[in-house]
């Protein structure tokens, strides 16, 4: 489900929850409403009743809201924590922190909000404003009061000054009217009238006193009757007719009845006569401003009273009104407050939810927290990180599977190859040995492959290799020699090329590749070509002497046969080149007892100024037009040799090279340091050699110049492989050759 | 007019009353200063029973105060007739209901009182003096409550009476009734004779 059908599904519940809290309040209130009606209580205080009632309604639903809130957000913190789930510590901060910030200033100013309402509520019912409110109402009343005590003073007197009227007499009826009209004048009234019991006699009103029509005197029957039960009544007439208020007074008495009763039957049982009286009303018009100015001032103080009556009832409206603040601010800031937390620790959440994924390998995981903070930023960087590190991950496999599949290639490879190839650690550990290699150290895997070199060849014919593993090169070097070893009961001649691998550094070596080259074969089938070669050209050297000296022997036989004369001088000249032969035979004996009597080298440090100053003199002016020069590197003027032998090959190579140089040209001599070796080079400018012949220029016999032993530069090539040395042909530019001897210093 | 002032010690007790036998007002504590209902008297006029009692002690300075301020003030009395059961409870025959109810207009200094029986208005008076005030809404006459079914007549009957006071509030919107306790007649009879 997404994130906005949650929300419009949460927004759904919450609208259900408010709407069902309505409905409820709604149904309680009514039924609360007729409860208070039911009891015969007013409707305005039943009405006031149900506002608290539905304040506490809305109080207790806001405390269990909030409790339910609260304990919903502790309980599932608490289960948090139990989980050990990751952010759980810092949202119980969170929340606690909103929760006591919201809590703590609500709970320091409830208690001073509660008493600065009360008090001030109290302030509306002190004795100041209930005096003030009251006198006004009693100077509203004296008001009346005294205009009705006036009222009926002037009533009693208009009754006793017209007493003497008899009202029963008509004729006296104009006389009473006018009389009426004089007190009603003289007293200020507004309305005097004069009745017989309920009945109006005369009446008369002021006209100017708001009478908005003539007064009927009548409508007035309870009034005169209480009256009369009690002889005197006040009564307010505020009538539409009237404009203004209407105070009236009556004053009564009994007056004798003025016709006799007959006397009763004998059936009929004697009734007291009726009592009649004559009843004076007199009144006063208050004009309206001011009848209105103390209605108001009545009314305000029953508004008062009423007030103070319902003081309970509007301090508790007030004490919940402020409750319901107070809980709505409560609930406000608390939601607020996990709001925020949650805000803030649900992309934290989703962080360490995301990296644990990402470390358990699911590197497709995206951490879905809307947020548009900071937060946000983090989470997108997030995203971001995890997408390249899936890109990553598919490009290293992608590579490694590669990598494999070359890797089995190249072990397919090694493993086929005739030489043997072995890889080293930087720790002398062998990493991997192909079957060559074991076979040529006629060795099993499972005793090479991750053992030491001291370990797997600690013998003393295999430990050859360890030395030659021992020895010091550069790293990137190669280093190449051949050994002589008996493994498995067989001599073996190996060539050894040791090359050094880079590490993380160029500094650090990172192994050592050793490939191993079983050249006893190749030796032997060289030797035995060398041997076929030395037969042949042996033959044939040995061949062209004894031809002559055949020749020789048959001719002075044949001129013995044939007596000839001249058989002395045959004989002479036949001997003489029999000789001849037989010292060119004896040559050739003594150059092949020198090459095999190659005497052991006695290395020693030389001094090559010297030594090649002693050569160069041998060789000044020896051709024209060539010349002669040596060149000496400082750093590279001292070499560990045999001075015989060294002295020996230099002179081999440059007669060569001079043989080899026309005029003009030149020859050089030169020495330098290269890798901690010292390079002797012998360059001319002469033709150069050919490159199918720079293989076999070292055998033996081996001679471009069509005379000579070809014995030469074998023996040159042997005497510097006895130095551990190494000598190599190149071109030399633009045109010549260059024999470069490359000698280890130590 | 059975809401008349009730009968004063002046007037000689009993005013036109006659009083079955078995029916006797019940004893009053004038110490006691809690509401109550005294003087419970009950006359019957054909099969009809009338009333007289007077409520003491519930026209206070509270109640005054509440008239003045020109809310509607009053009491509820009620009334129950019963069958009297010796070896059980008793049976309710008939019960009804007296609001009296005054407001007061502070612009006339008249205080409006009306009667309703049984939530039908009976009577509307007006008063001026808080005697007078008193009077009407804590004094009845021969208020005729009830009337008794033929089948009912000669049975032993008790009357009882209580007054509802107001409504007090727990929490301020609990309400709780305020009542006087039963004031119960004597046990009586009505029989075709007392007609």
């Amino acid at each position: 489900m997404d994130l906005r059908k949650q929300l419009m599904r949460h927004r759904k519940d919450t609208r259900v929850v408010g709407g069902g809290m309505l409905v409820l309040l709604a149904i309680c209130g009514g039924f609360y409403y007729l409860l208070m009606r039911g009891t015969g209580i007013p409707a305005e205080l039943a009405a006031n009743k149900l506002l608290l009632f539905v304040l506490w309604y809305i109080n207790i639903i806001l405390i269990l809201t909030i409790l339910f809130v609260l304990l919903r957000s502790l309980f599932r913190l608490l289960l948090e924590r139990h989980h050990r789930i990751l952010g759980s510590k810092f949202k119980t901060k969170l929340v606690l922190t909103s929760i006591a910030l919201s809590l703590i200033p609500v709970l320091i100013l409830s208690p001073f909000a509660t008493r600065l309402l009360l008090e001030s509520f109290d302030q509306w019912f002190t004795l100041p404003i209930d005096d003030v409110v009251s006198q006004a109402a009693e100077t509203a009343r004296a008001l009346s009061d005294q205009i009705e005590a006036t009222n009926l003073r002037d009533a009693e007197r208009v009754l006793r000054e017209t007493s003497s009227i008899d009202l029963e007499d008509l004729s006296q009826h104009p006389e009473l009217q006018h009389r009426l009209q004089e007190l009603l004048t003289e007293l200020q009234l507004d309305y005097l009238a004069i009745y017989d019991g309920t009945e109006p006699i005369h009446g008369t009103a002021n006209p100017l006193s708001g009478f908005k029509r003539p007064p009927s005197f009548r409508g007035l029957t309870p009034f005169l009757d209480e009256a009369m039960t009690k002889g005197s009544s006040i009564h307010v007439e505020d009538s539409l007719d009237i404009d203004g208020r209407l105070f009236l007074a009556a004053a009564a008495v009994q007056r004798a009845p003025a016709v006799m009763v007959p006397e009763a039957t004998d059936d009929e049982q004697a009734l007291p006569p009726a009592p009649e009286y004559t009843v004076v009303v007199a009144g006063k018009v208050l004009p309206p401003d001011i009848a209105e100015k103390s209605e108001q001032l009545l009314l305000a103080y029953q508004a008062y009273l009423q007030l103070a009556v319902s003081k309970e009832d509007l301090r508790a409206a007030y004490l919940l009104l402020l409750m319901m603040m107070t809980l709505l601010v409560v609930l406000a800031f608390s939601s607020i407050g996990l709001r925020l937390a949650r805000r803030m620790t649900e992309p934290i959440q989703g962080l360490a939810e995301g990296t644990r994924r990402v470390r358990s390998g699911e590197l497709d995981y995206r951490v879905q927290v809307a947020v548009d903070d900071e937060l946000g930023v983090l989470v997108d960087a997030f995203n971001d990180m995890t997408e390249e590190l899936q890109r990553n991950k598919e490009l290293a496999d992608r590579s490694t599977r590669e990598l494999r599949s070359t890797n089995k290639r190249i072990a397919a490879v090694l493993q086929n190859v005739a030489a043997g190839v072995i890889s080293l650690s930087a720790e002398g550990k062998i990493l991997t040995c192909n079957g060559a290699a074991l076979d040529i150290l006629h060795q099993r895997g499972e005793d090479v492959i991750g053992q030491d070199i001291y370990d797997a060849w600690s013998d003393r014919e295999r430990g050859k290799l360890v030395m030659l593993l021992e020895e010091d090169f550069t790293i990137g070097g190669q280093l190449t020699d051949q050994l002589d070893i008996t493994v498995g009961g067989m001599w073996k001649t190996l060539e050894v090329k040791v090359t050094t691998l880079p590490g993380s550094s160029n500094q650090v070596m990172g192994g050592r590749v050793v490939v191993l080259e079983d050249l006893t074969e190749l030796l032997h089938a060289q030797k035995m070509a060398t041997w076929n070669e030395v037969a042949r050209r042996i033959a044939h050297e040995i061949k062209n002497p004894l031809t002559p000296i055949k020749l020789t022997a048959e001719r002075l036989l044949m001129k013995h046969r044939q007596g000839s004369p001249e058989l002395g001088r045959f004989l002479e000249e036949g001997m003489e080149v029999i000789g001849r032969e037989v010292e060119s035979l004896k040559g050739l004996v003594d150059e092949f007892s020198r090459f095999a009597r190659m005497p052991r080298p006695k290395p020693q440090d030389i001094d090559l100024e010297q030594l090649m100053g002693d050569i160069l003199g041998l060789y000044q002016n020896i051709k024209p037009g060539v010349e002669v020069t040596s060149e000496i590197d400082p750093l590279g003027s001292t070499v560990r040799f045999d001075p015989g032998q060294l002295k020996g090959v230099l002179i081999n190579l440059l007669d060569n090279a001079i043989e080899a140089t026309e005029a003009p040209g030149e020859v050089r001599l030169s020495s330098t340091l290269h890798n901690g070796s010292v390079l002797l080079e012998v360059a001319d400018t002469g033709r150069g050699i050919p490159a199918e012949d720079k293989e076999k220029l070292f055998l033996p016999y081996f001679s471009t110049k069509g005379r000579g032993t070809g014995l030469g530069l074998s023996i040159v090539h042997r005497i510097v492989t006895d130095h551990n040395a190494h000598i190599s042909i190149g071109d030399n530019h633009p045109h010549g050759a260059v024999f470069t001897i490359e000698v280890p210093r130590h | 007019m059975f809401l008349a002032m009730a009968p004063t010690a002046a007037d000689g007790g009993a005013n036109g009353r006659d009083i079955p036998e078995g029916s006797v007002a019940e004893t009053i504590d004038v110490h006691d200063t809690k509401p109550q209902i005294a003087g419970l008297d009950l006359q019957p006029e054909g099969q009809r029973i009338q009333l007289s009692f007077r409520l003491l002690n519930a026209f206070d300075e509270e109640l005054q105060q509440r008239l003045d301020s020109g809310l509607p003030t009053g009491f509820g009395y009620t009334f129950q007739l019963l069958k009297d059961r010796r070896s059980w409870f008793d049976k309710s025959l008939a019960s009804g209901n007296l609001r009296v109810d005054a407001m007061f207009n502070a612009v006339t200094g008249e205080y409006l009182i009306n009667f309703k029986h049984d939530g039908n208005l009976i009577e509307s008076k007006v008063v001026r003096e808080p005697d007078e005030l008193e009077k009407a809404l804590t004094e009845f006459t021969l208020f005729p409550a009830f009337s008794v079914d033929d089948e009912d007549m000669g049975q032993r009957l008790r009357v009882r009476v209580r007054a509802d006071l107001g409504t007090k509030h727990v929490f301020f919107f609990i309400p709780r009734r305020l009542s006087t306790d039963w004031a119960e007649s004597e046990r009586f009879e009505i029989t075709p004779d007392a007609e």
